[in-house]
């Protein structure tokens, strides 16, 4: 009789849980698009950016419907999680361009004639650095490219 | 009472069955929504060292292409896309290869390449961008990190605690043999299939999702097709055939709706911008 009451308290807690289910989720992109039904192409009803909390109300293949104050649409489920999104990740770069590989670079560099090649120059490197050369260098210049979040919004305002 | 008990077990198996069936995605996306929420933030430090390891190699391999206005332009097409790409803990990083071959590559932790020679192909902005979006989509969905097991902890620690510890005289020994085998991924042997019609997905999304025509992907792939020799050479061995990722792109596009007639091509500013510098 016991175990007949606590199987009871069980089944009807899960039933409960379900039709309350309100499941929660993050945005986890700097931007997200909540569109007027679950199909690219559809109207944008209203963006929502990283780290906004929302309420799910249904799923539908590769979309939620969401409510966020009292708004609804559909958002699509790559652009939340499950938690609340992590802040973005800094490495903080150690090597400094004394590193002895630069320096052998930059010998090896001076000794090669203007005429050379750019593939021979390469090439020279790839094989006094090991298996493949790495250009510690250009990854600053790509690294330091810096395109602040306004000219990304203005970049983006073009594309509508 | 015994039927009110038997009618209450039937119900709450019903209703237990449909709470899972809500959840339920293909097993693919559970796994990545699983190792997504496993992640730590040293895990994305991890990723990003890495990345700066191996895209420091493809710099190596073929060198930056200098122009700063294409790549400040190529960055701001990249950032546009990259901004609905969900990976908002990291810095994507765009940049142009000094190479006639055509091709485009990523590495983790956001460093996405494509060659010069890729661009002369390209018509238009949605064109370099679908590109940008498809490498993206490799990072998004970590395919190199799933496959070499990058993670703070369990990974190569030994290697990654060199590099996190600031030391820097050298990066270890199994470090180094899993950048050489990010390498082998990217320019010998390629991704998993699955992977590739993965990323050309994503591709297609993320351009639907910033506002360009989500066709542009397959524009650009009808064009690179047609193209045979050693400009191609690395694109040929390292993806599966154009007409069976064309084939597939349709498909995912028809079957899930997407609107074909939205989305701007941005071709003058391509050209003003880019094109007329690289060509």
């Amino acid at each position: 009789m016991k175990t007949k009451k606590i199987l009871l308290a069980i089944l009807v807690s899960l039933f409960i849980s379900s039709t309350v289910h309100a499941k929660a989720v993050w945005v986890k992109s700097v931007k997200a698009p909540v569109l007027e039904a679950p199909r690219l192409g559809s109207k944008v009803l209203f963006y929502l950016k990283k780290g906004e909390k929302i309420n799910v109300l249904s799923e539908k293949g590769f979309w939620l419907k969401i409510d966020y104050n009292n708004k609804t649409g559909w958002i699509y489920k790559m652009l939340v999680s499950n938690s609340r999104p992590m802040s973005k990740v800094t490495v903080i770069e150690k090597m400094s361009e004394t590193e002895p590989a630069v320096k052998a670079r930059r010998r090896a560099s001076a000794n090669i004639s203007a005429a050379a090649a750019r593939g021979l120059v390469r090439e020279y490197r790839r094989r006094s650095s090991g298996k493949y050369f790495a250009d510690y260098k250009a990854l600053k210049i790509v690294e330091n490219i810096n395109i602040t979040q306004e000219e990304v919004e203005k970049f983006l305002n073009t594309l509508r | 009472m015994k039927r009110l008990f038997l009618v209450l077990v039937v119900m709450g198996f019903a209703v237990f069955n449909s709470v899972s069936a809500l959840g339920s995605e293909n097993f693919r996306q559970r796994m990545h929504t699983k190792l997504w929420m496993q992640r730590t933030e040293e895990d994305t430090k991890a990723e990003i060292l890495f990345g700066r390891e191996v895209a420091a190699r493809i710099l190596g391999m073929y060198g930056l292409y200098g122009n700063n206005r294409v790549l400040r332009y190529v960055n701001l097409v990249g950032d546009a896309v990259a901004v609905f790409s969900g990976r908002s803990d990291i810095d994507f990083k765009f940049a142009v290869l000094d190479t006639d071959s055509i091709n485009a590559y990523s590495a983790p932790g956001g460093y996405v390449f494509v060659t010069k020679g890729a661009i002369e192909v390209m018509d238009d902005e949605a064109e370099l961008a679908a590109v940008l979006a498809h490498e993206i989509g490799h990072v998004v969905n970590m395919d190199i990190v799933r496959e070499l097991g990058i993670k703070a902890k369990g990974g190569v620690s030994a290697g990654f605690a060199k590099i996190m510890g600031g030391t820097r005289e050298s990066i270890g020994v199994a470090m180094k043999q899993l950048v050489d085998k990010a390498i082998q991924i990217l320019f010998e042997t390629g991704y998993k299939r699955e992977d590739e019609f993965k990323a050309d997905q994503t591709a297609v999304v993320l351009l639907a999702l910033s506002g360009y025509d989500p066709t542009a992907i397959i524009r650009y792939l009808k064009k690179v097709s047609k193209i045979s020799g050693s400009k191609t050479e690395i694109l040929d061995k390292t993806h599966p055939p154009f007409e069976e990722r064309i084939k597939r792109i349709e498909i995912f596009i028809k079957e899930n709706g997407i609107a074909t007639d939205k989305g701007v091509k941005m071709k003058e500013r391509f050209r003003k911008e880019c094109l007329k510098y690289v060509r």
